[in-house]
């Protein structure tokens, strides 16, 4: 009886930005006890609905209840002393502070004092609930990114929510990290607390009583986590079926594509940040790197796409000695990138579409006209990587920064696939898109290795990873640990390796 | 009612609210000009006389502008390209001060040959000094913004050692901070005989109309831009930094070196210590009015032109101050700015 | 053409809307107009001292004239050059007194306005001659005899003096304070900087503070800045320069005055028999001043503070003044760049 009574109540929200509807009509109810989950496309209007339900923003239309009663949040310390917290992707810490300073400060229950006793048995009482171990007095640098997580959620059961939001909380965590939210989260609904997790991930939306399945801004379904299949989600969150494709590659592998030996990276404070790397890939396979974000894969692409120069090694792509040289002759030689973050590294936000596709090669011949960019040629190359790609813009001379994530990441794609003959690197191309994307991503990244190029492929996601590559290496602290194969390993090896453990039975190297 | 971000320019719009911004500027003028006691209406009417009211006017409202452009330019191409420098005022002195060295070193020699001579020493001059910024930024990483502050200093008291020392004028009068006057062969010649329209208006409308299609249409140009928008994305590229912050300060250096050599062959015949001052501090607010745009810096530098020259006359026929100018330059800037920033939205009913 | 006239009407009506409109004028002129142009402003020592005197002399009413003045904002460069055209075209002045380094804009206008007589003043300025006259200013001999105190006033064997820029007109003063100090006390040092400026009023207290730090203990101080005086009470007697500040500061002793009034009477002369006879305006090709003897410089009251210094220092400059005046005294005039010593 008590899971059934909405805590939380969402009627008719409905947010426009502009001349975009961001949420259209949305109403949904969300009951003591349970663990409810936001789906949807990158796009979907999650975000937007999440920050209307704790506060940040308010609605055009529509309002929201608690408990049956009806609110008005203008901020989000409205929303929190109506006992609605939030953990957003992004922490929001002081990295100078401990960790109980973090929770308490700022709360205004203790005053000017921060009245750290009476909050420690709390805290304490709290943790020994939740099942977690963390040390309050530790100073917030020292965590690792899941143990900051926990102070977020902390941060909201100290400030009594019965509500608790978690935007993409599994984005930054290990499997490891990600298996023992879960299990807090289970805790937590155990004793009552509605928990809303807004995530484009199919296995962790089946784990939940409630899916709220959104789609362009509309509610589209609300199932029971009992009878959804991934199927049936997936086909309410675009609309459709995808097409399946072919797993790995049924053609043998060629001659050798990329030839690395010994790479070493220093970081800007002298810091080893990439040890003693080496690694073969042949042409027409598909290499990736598992390993969880900053051990050392940032860097390692870098070096392989010329950005970087190493501290030592040697580097053979295709059939030139590359270590030492530029990017410009990293390119000559037929080497693509997919940077990680496309705003900063891949794309010039204010250029247009057209500009951008010809981002690096804005000199070549077959552009250019004696002294000036032959504008015509840069349409017609623009047109054909819009049709190519299905870009969905309103026109070749829109700025990037105004598209969004997907359409951005195929701008991107557009381009260095088409510079990439011998070797493409790809570091986690499909963060933060949508389903539909993700789908196209990998489908051309399969594409380009059957067309005999190699693919490196960098991901913290290993479905993806056990999905699309012959060969995984996994990274951590700078080191490749092992090289192993999807089809004779399983993922939960893989997940050890990526936090340092070396794997039971040892890694087979493909 | 609601405010919009416009998804794109919109000509009109841009018009209406640049329109705008130039009435209420024309508004804040004559509030300033009563407030100062002087005849409103007469003081415009000096104003428009000394802005351009004859050839004579409009000759050294121009002259006026050149140097503004110049600088401005330089500002356009550094600032697009996302280096802030301040240096366009060193810049200046070094190319008038290269142009002075040559003419010592070629006296004698035929006319074309000198001023040709002297032109490109006060290239050499700027580009030097735009070097060494960038080199200072590539090498040491030293933020331009201190470089070349730190730079307009040792310039500045160089031409105070320089025109009390070994170039100071001697003979026929007494010990000043400033060179002998330039024979007037060597002047740079005027391209219409009135007043000092000299032949550096000419190259400064060349080199507007060069930067706007470099800028436009060409490749360095391109890279330009994308370096100041996102210097992180070009140079995974494989475009060289480098060496673009190195050719972008070159070429600041050289546009602004013409704005000294101009005014020092073609307007003042002799280099002092104060002449050239603020040339470069002038040219930084020139071409933010001007939108960073090559033909923007030409139009705001030629109505700044024409709003000093007017103000002179204000001040000599009905006794405005000509601090005044100063005041309007800044009460312009802002509306600028602000009409600049409203171009981008739009309003909407809600 | 027709537009043209209107517009010189209008200059006209506007530029000097006070005076009585002239006809043509029958000898012996009755008035007269003079356009000034100033580089700095009023509250400048060199432009101040100017327009005080100019006013001096239009109350004298030399020659029974009505003299009327227009002055300028301060003008540099070629906005001076339009300026004077404007003064010039305007047909409204007799006398276009550029009280400045003009010399370049004044070459221009000239033989364009061959009736016009122009006058530049101070160092920097070439010769012209013709209609241009080239008036100077030199206060080296108030400085020598205030110099002559200085020996005797200070306690720590050393003054000083703060320059703006090592002009001629800069150089002489100082070399004339130092050699003043010098013939009384040889053995003194003597300590000299300039701040590359004619007007910075924060660089002037740096330099004068690291003066006053070397031992510095009478301080000449030619920089428009008195602050560090009063902040070395104890310690700093100051003489200011070319105008009598004496209230700025309780530290200020006296200063080497500039008064122009000779010289706009002299120059007032020379247009006067040019209107009046028919002299043939004939400009000086060498530079032109008025002593000390001729009331051209000053030294500036004591203001009652001659207890700031020893009696022996008020004597010892009190005998050089008698001496000077009685033409027993002659003070050098030494141009050169100034140096510690």
């Amino acid at each position: 009886m008590t899971l059934h009574r909405p805590v939380l109540r969402a009627v008719g929200l409905t947010k426009r930005f502009g001349s975009v509807v961001a949420n259209d009509d949305v109403s949904l109810d969300v009951a003591a006890g349970e663990l409810h989950c936001l789906f949807g496309e990158n796009g979907a209007g999650k975000s937007t609905l999440s920050a209307m339900l704790h506060g940040e923003l308010q609605p055009d239309a529509g309002h929201i209840e608690v408990d049956g009663r009806r609110t008005d949040f203008r901020s989000p310390a409205d929303a929190i002393a109506e006992g609605i917290g939030m953990v957003h992707q992004h922490f929001v810490l002081a990295r100078a502070l401990t960790v109980i300073e973090n929770i308490v400060a700022g709360t205004s229950r203790s005053g000017w004092r921060l009245g750290l006793t009476e909050a420690r048995e709390r805290l304490s009482r709290l943790c020994g609930d939740l099942g977690i171990a963390i040390e309050l007095d530790a100073p917030l640098w020292q965590l690792s990114v899941g143990e900051q997580q926990w102070v977020e959620i902390l941060k909201a059961l100290y400030l009594d929510a019965r509500v608790l939001i978690l935007d993409e909380p599994t984005a930054v965590l290990t499997p490891q990290e990600s298996g023992k939210l879960f299990g807090m989260i289970g805790k937590m609904r155990d004793r009552g607390l509605a928990v809303v997790i807004v995530t484009h991930k199919l296995r962790e939306v089946l784990q939940a009583d409630t899916i709220t399945v959104l789609r362009r801004g509309r509610k589209v379904g609300t199932l029971d986590g009992r009878d959804a299949t991934v199927e049936s989600l997936t086909r309410l969150m675009i609309g459709g079926d995808l097409a399946s494709s072919p797993a790995r590659s049924s053609n043998s592998p060629g001659r050798v594509a990329v030839q690395a030996t010994g790479l070493m990276a220093k970081g800007s404070w002298g810091e080893t940040i990439v040890d003693d790397v080496s690694l073969m890939v042949r042409s027409g396979e598909i290499f990736g790197i598992a390993g969880v974000a900053g051990n050392g894969q940032k860097p390692l692409l870098e070096m392989l796409a010329g950005i970087r120069e190493p501290e030592s090694g040697s580097l053979l792509i295709g059939d030139r000695q590359l270590e030492g040289l530029s990017a410009a002759d990293f390119m000559r030689a037929g080497v693509g990138i997919i940077p990680e973050d496309r705003y900063a590294e891949g794309l010039v936000g204010p250029f247009s579409i057209a500009e951008n596709i010809i981002l690096g090669r804005h000199r070549s011949k077959d552009l250019c006209r004696g002294l000036f960019i032959a504008g015509d040629r840069v349409v017609a190359k623009a047109e054909e990587a819009m049709r190519r790609y299905s870009i969905a813009a309103p026109a070749i001379n829109t700025p990037v920064s105004r598209l969004s994530g997907g359409n951005a990441q195929k701008v991107v794609l557009a381009r260095e696939l088409d510079q990439a003959s011998v070797l493409l690197l790809a570091n986690q191309p499909t963060r933060g898109l949508d389903i539909g994307v993700v789908a196209t991503v990998h489908e051309e990244l399969r594409r380009k290795r059957d067309e005999g190029v190699a693919v490196i492929l960098v991901s913290e996601d290993i479905d993806d990873l056990f999905d699309l590559c012959d060969r995984i290496g996994v990274m951590f602290a700078g080191r490749i640990v092992g090289i192993v194969s999807p089809e004779t390993t399983s993922r939960d090896i893989v997940g050890s390796m990526m936090v340092g453990r070396a794997p039971a039975g040892g890694a087979t190297c493909a | 009612m609601r405010i919009i971000t416009r998804s794109g320019p919109s000509v009109t719009w841009s018009i209406a609210v640049y329109g705008a911004a130039a009435v209420v500027g024309l508004l804040m003028t004559i509030v300033l000009i009563s407030i100062s006691g002087a005849p409103v209406g007469a003081s415009l009417v000096a104003l428009g006389q000394g802005a351009a009211g004859s050839p004579a006017s409009i000759a050294s409202s121009v002259v006026k502008a050149t140097p503004l452009i110049l600088t401005g330019l330089a500002t356009c191409v550094t600032y697009r390209a996302g280096l802030w420098t301040v240096g366009q005022e060193s810049q200046v002195v070094a190319g008038a001060a290269a142009a002075w060295q040559m003419s010592l070193w070629t006296t004698g020699m035929a006319p074309v040959v000198v001023i040709v001579l002297c032109v490109l020493a006060a290239l050499a001059g700027g580009a030097a000094l735009g070097a060494l910024v960038a080199w200072f930024r590539t090498r040491f990483g030293i933020s331009e913004i201190v470089s070349s502050m730190m730079l307009n200093y040792i310039v500045f008291f160089a031409l105070a050692w320089l025109i009390s020392g070994p170039w100071m004028a001697s003979g026929g009068t007494a010990s000043y901070q400033q060179t002998g006057l330039l024979e007037r062969a060597y002047w740079l010649p005027n391209i219409v005989d009135v007043g000092k329209m000299h032949i550096g208006v000419v190259l400064a409308l060349i080199v507007v109309i060069w930067l706007q299609v470099l800028l436009k249409r060409m490749p360095l140009g391109y890279e330009i831009r994308a370096m100041g928008f996102n210097a992180t994305a070009l140079s995974q590229r494989g475009v060289d930094k480098r060496r673009l912050v190195l050719t972008v300060m070159v070429i600041s250096g050289v546009i602004a070196a013409l704005a000294g050599v101009g005014e020092v062959f073609g307007v003042s015949h002799r280099l002092t210590g104060d002449n050239l001052s603020g040339m470069g501090f002038d040219g930084i607010i020139i071409a933010l009015i001007g939108g960073l745009s090559p033909l923007g810096t030409l139009v705001a530098g030629l109505f700044f032109g024409a709003l000093h020259n007017g103000s002179l006359f204000m001040n000599v026929i009905t006794g405005v101050p000509t601090a005044l100018v100063t005041a309007i330059q800044g009460v312009v800037l802002i509306l600028f700015l602000i009409a600049g920033a409203v171009r981008r939205y739009r309003i909407e009913r809600a | 053409m027709q537009i043209r006239l209107k517009w010189k009407a209008f200059i006209a009506a506007f530029l000097f809307s006070t005076a009585p409109v002239t006809l043509a004028q029958a000898d012996p002129p009755k008035q007269l107009r003079i356009a000034v142009i100033i580089g700095n402003g009023p509250e400048s020592a060199w432009d101040g001292t100017f327009l005080e005197a100019l006013e001096r002399v239009k109350k004298a009413k030399p020659h029974d004239l009505t003299i009327t003045t227009k002055v300028s904002d301060p003008l540099w460069g070629n906005d001076v050059e339009s300026a004077m055209r404007l003064y010039a075209q305007s047909g409204q002045f007799d006398i276009i007194w550029g009280h400045s380094t003009y010399s370049d804009q004044i070459a221009q206008l000239k033989d364009e306005f061959p009736d016009l007589m122009f006058v530049m003043t101070g160092s920097g300025n070439a010769p012209l001659g013709g209609n241009v006259y080239w008036n100077y200013k030199r206060v080296h001999e108030p400085a020598y005899l205030l110099g002559v105190l200085a020996g005797h006033a200070t306690t720590s064997g050393v003054v000083g003096s703060v320059g703006t820029l090592p002009a001629d007109d800069v150089n002489d003063e100082i070399n004339a304070f130092f050699a003043g100090a010098r013939s009384v006390n040889p053995g003194i040092v003597t300590k000299v900087a300039f701040i590359q400026s004619w007007y910075d009023p924060a660089k002037a207290a740096e330099y004068m503070n690291s003066q006053i730090a070397a031992g510095v203990d009478v301080m000449f101080s030619l920089v428009d800045n008195f602050s560090p005086c009063d902040e070395h009470k104890e310690t700093v007697v100051c003489i200011g320069n070319f105008r009598d500040d004496w209230q700025r500061s309780p530290r200020i002793l006296s200063a080497p005055l500039a008064l122009w009034d000779p010289d706009i009477e002299r120059l007032v002369d020379v247009w006067y028999d040019h209107e009046a006879n028919g002299t043939p305006y004939a400009g000086n090709t060498q530079m032109l001043w008025s002593t000390m003897a001729e009331g051209g410089a000053a030294v500036a009251s004591f203001h009652g503070r001659e207890s700031l210094v020893p009696a022996k220092a008020i004597a010892a400059f009190e005998a050089a003044k008698a001496a000077y005046d009685a033409g027993k005294l002659q003070i050098p005039l030494d141009v050169s760049l100034p140096v510690s010593k």
